[in-house]
């Protein structure tokens, strides 16, 4: 029989390089926690108990959240409920409130925070679709060194990351789209609220006089990461109506991988795929 | 796209004890120094309000008593009268006569009581406002009839029970009097379905419910609604998964009860208040009842709307989805 240790220490540092030199001592018996939302369940679930909990929310490097010259930048610590009390992102970015409204409860929102559910690295994360079809980067540390890693490259598989173990993801960072886009987020799950997706959807759409001009779909839950949907500069150029929008779905359709669980059939996420993608067009459709 | 349909059901259901089971409860009052009627019955609260519901019958039996005067004990079989079970819809038909009951008898005994002070006779009392008067107005407060019955040596407590009519248990042929009360219901139920997720969108249920005569309505309306959602967990969402005898669905993740944003816009409940032959009450179960319509209205619904019976539960996305492609192959 295995024997655990006997005691989590509970560690709080106050500087980026402190918090990167306690994980390197660590080793893999050190977690970082933000809100603690997914991993606390996850340590249940492995029955592991961590050498140490290493609380980030104390390095307020990490709690930075700013939009400047439209590069948003949002820190390792900072909570959903926070990024949703900020207007300007709200109105800018309607489609990744929806998302991010989409996940938890409010209680669950008070603690959970972005860069956990990036880290966390499960294809159903709602918020990641939008990140992706936004082209976030993920910003990580050692103290020293730092690196910038887009999103898909950074999320490797179902709880794999690309993160070096005395790294840090210190934020994240995107461009706001120009106003000429359209964002959509979509999901489908077994209720409505508090459920892991069964599907999900982000969708970034611009026109040139009625014609695509540029698009781009990530689908959540549909294979072991969240997958951005290839092969769709096929129809840049051509004009949204139906007939596209179902060359538009033959295409997401391709890209989906999805498997059978406890929450519902590979068959029923390939068939939910194609009515999601069409809702969320032909919802800009309507709009415009 | 989506699509609306409206769907019909209507249910019925027995409620109290059945087949020759005695439905008896018993409720034991007591008026004390503070001026306060205790009133204790063991009779467990899920949540249904019997305690309320209690008070509020010994309330109206005592003059229309204001309700802080009324302090219910909390439901002990240690300490408090047999209330029976909390089960077969049953509490506020059985207990609810027996607190009728005693709360009566709680007025004959402070009549009986308040009447040497008032020099007549205990029919000729009269109790309101908390005070007892006699025919001439002259009147005697709640604290002289306290102070009056220790001089004389007589508790102010009483108790009283209800049995519910006897049922007896069926014969070979599954003939007999096995149940004494029926209860009834019709619900409506609108739904939008989505055709190419199969998601379903319940936008509202009328209830018609007959539980005999109410009497507390936002407890009654309270019991239709929570009943509903309860009922829309098995319609939609709640489903128990297993796999060579291991549960798959092992917690409140997988298995998935209504959050509050799967209860609908709107759930209204009608009372058609037709009373029941027994007690004094005219009240019927309702508990159970509430919660049968559900699941038929729904499904009749979602018929309606996109033309397909879905004939298991729950109606989740993928079952809704595979039976209207199974119904239009070439959609």
């Amino acid at each position: 029989m295995e024997v655990k240790s006997e005691r989590t220490e509970y560690l709080f540092p106050k500087l980026i390089d402190e918090a990167c030199k306690l994980k390197e001592k660590f080793g893999a018996g050190g977690r970082f926690l933000a809100g603690g939302t997914d991993l606390l369940l996850l340590l249940d679930q492995l029955n592991e108990k961590p050498k140490a909990l290493i609380d980030i929310n104390r390095i307020p490097e990490l709690k930075t959240f700013t939009i400047s010259d439209s590069l948003v930048t949002i820190g390792a610590a900072v909570t959903y409920n926070e990024i949703l009390e900020n207007n300007e992102l709200c109105q800018q970015l309607p489609f990744l409130e929806k998302a991010i409204r989409s996940i938890g409860g409010v209680q669950v929102r008070n603690m959970a925070t972005l860069v956990g559910n990036i880290a966390n690295a499960s294809p159903a994360g709602d918020s990641l679709p939008a990140l992706y079809v936004l082209k976030a980067k993920v910003c990580t540390t050692d103290g020293t060194n730092q690196r910038e890693i887009a999103i898909e490259d950074f999320i490797l598989g179902v709880r794999k990351i690309n993160l070096k173990p005395n790294e840090l993801i210190s934020h994240i960072k995107f461009k706001l789209p120009k106003p000429a886009f359209h964002g959509e987020f979509e999901k489908i799950g077994l209720r409505k609220a508090m459920a892991i997706s069964l599907v999900s959807l982000a969708l970034l759409i611009s026109l040139d006089e009625l014609k695509i001009d540029e698009i781009y779909i990530a689908l959540g839950s549909v294979a072991p990461t969240v997958v951005n949907v290839g092969g769709l500069d096929a129809i840049i150029g051509k004009p949204l109506n139906q007939k596209t929008i179902a060359e538009i779905v033959a295409i997401a359709a391709n890209n989906a991988k999805p498997i059978d669980d406890v929450r519902g059939s590979a068959e029923y996420r390939r068939m939910a795929i194609t009515g999601m993608v069409k809702r969320s067009l032909n919802k800009f459709i309507d709009k415009n | 796209m989506k699509k609306k349909g409206i769907g019909f059901a209507s249910a019925w259901q027995g409620s109290n004890l059945h087949f020759g089971h005695p439905d008896v409860s018993t409720v034991l009052i007591e008026l004390r120094e503070d001026q306060k009627f205790y009133v204790g019955v063991a009779a467990a609260d899920l949540g249904q309000g019997i305690p309320e519901t209690t008070a509020l019958i010994v309330s109206r039996v005592l003059g229309n008593l204001p309700l802080d005067k009324i302090v219910m004990i909390d439901p002990d079989t240690g300490a408090t009268p047999d209330g029976g079970a909390t089960g077969a819809s049953r509490q506020t038909s059985v207990t609810g006569n027996a607190a009728f009951n005693a709360a009566n008898n709680m007025l004959d005994l402070l009549k009986s009581v308040s009447s040497e002070l008032l020099n007549t006779s205990p029919s000729e009392v009269e109790f309101k406002s908390a005070a007892f008067f006699n025919q001439d107005g002259e009147n005697v407060t709640l604290s002289d009839v306290i102070d009056e019955a220790k001089n004389i040596g007589t508790s102010l407590s009483v108790i009283g029970s209800f049995k519910a009519p006897s049922t007896e248990d069926l014969d070979e042929k599954g003939q007999g009097y096995g149940v004494n009360q029926f209860g009834y219901a019709t619900y409506v139920a609108e739904v939008e379905v989505d055709t190419e997720t199969g998601e379903v969108d319940v936008l509202k249920i009328s209830t018609f419910v007959d539980a005999g005569r109410i009497i507390r309505k936002i407890g009654a309306e309270m019991q239709v609604e929570g009943g509903v959602t309860m009922a829309l967990g098995h319609t939609l969402t709640e489903e128990f998964k297993q796999e060579n005898g291991w549960p798959l669905t092992d917690s409140f993740t997988t298995y998935l009860i209504p959050s509050i944003y799967d209860v609908p816009p709107e759930i209204s409940a009608h009372f058609v208040e037709e009373e029941v032959p027994f007690g004094q009450l005219g009240a019927k179960g309702l508990a159970e009842l509430v919660l049968v319509p559900v699941a038929p209205a729904v499904i009749n619904a979602i018929y309606d709307a996109v033309g397909v019976y879905v004939t298991s539960l729950p109606a989740t996305p993928e079952r809704v989805l595979q039976a209207i492609k199974d119904q239009t192959p070439d959609l």
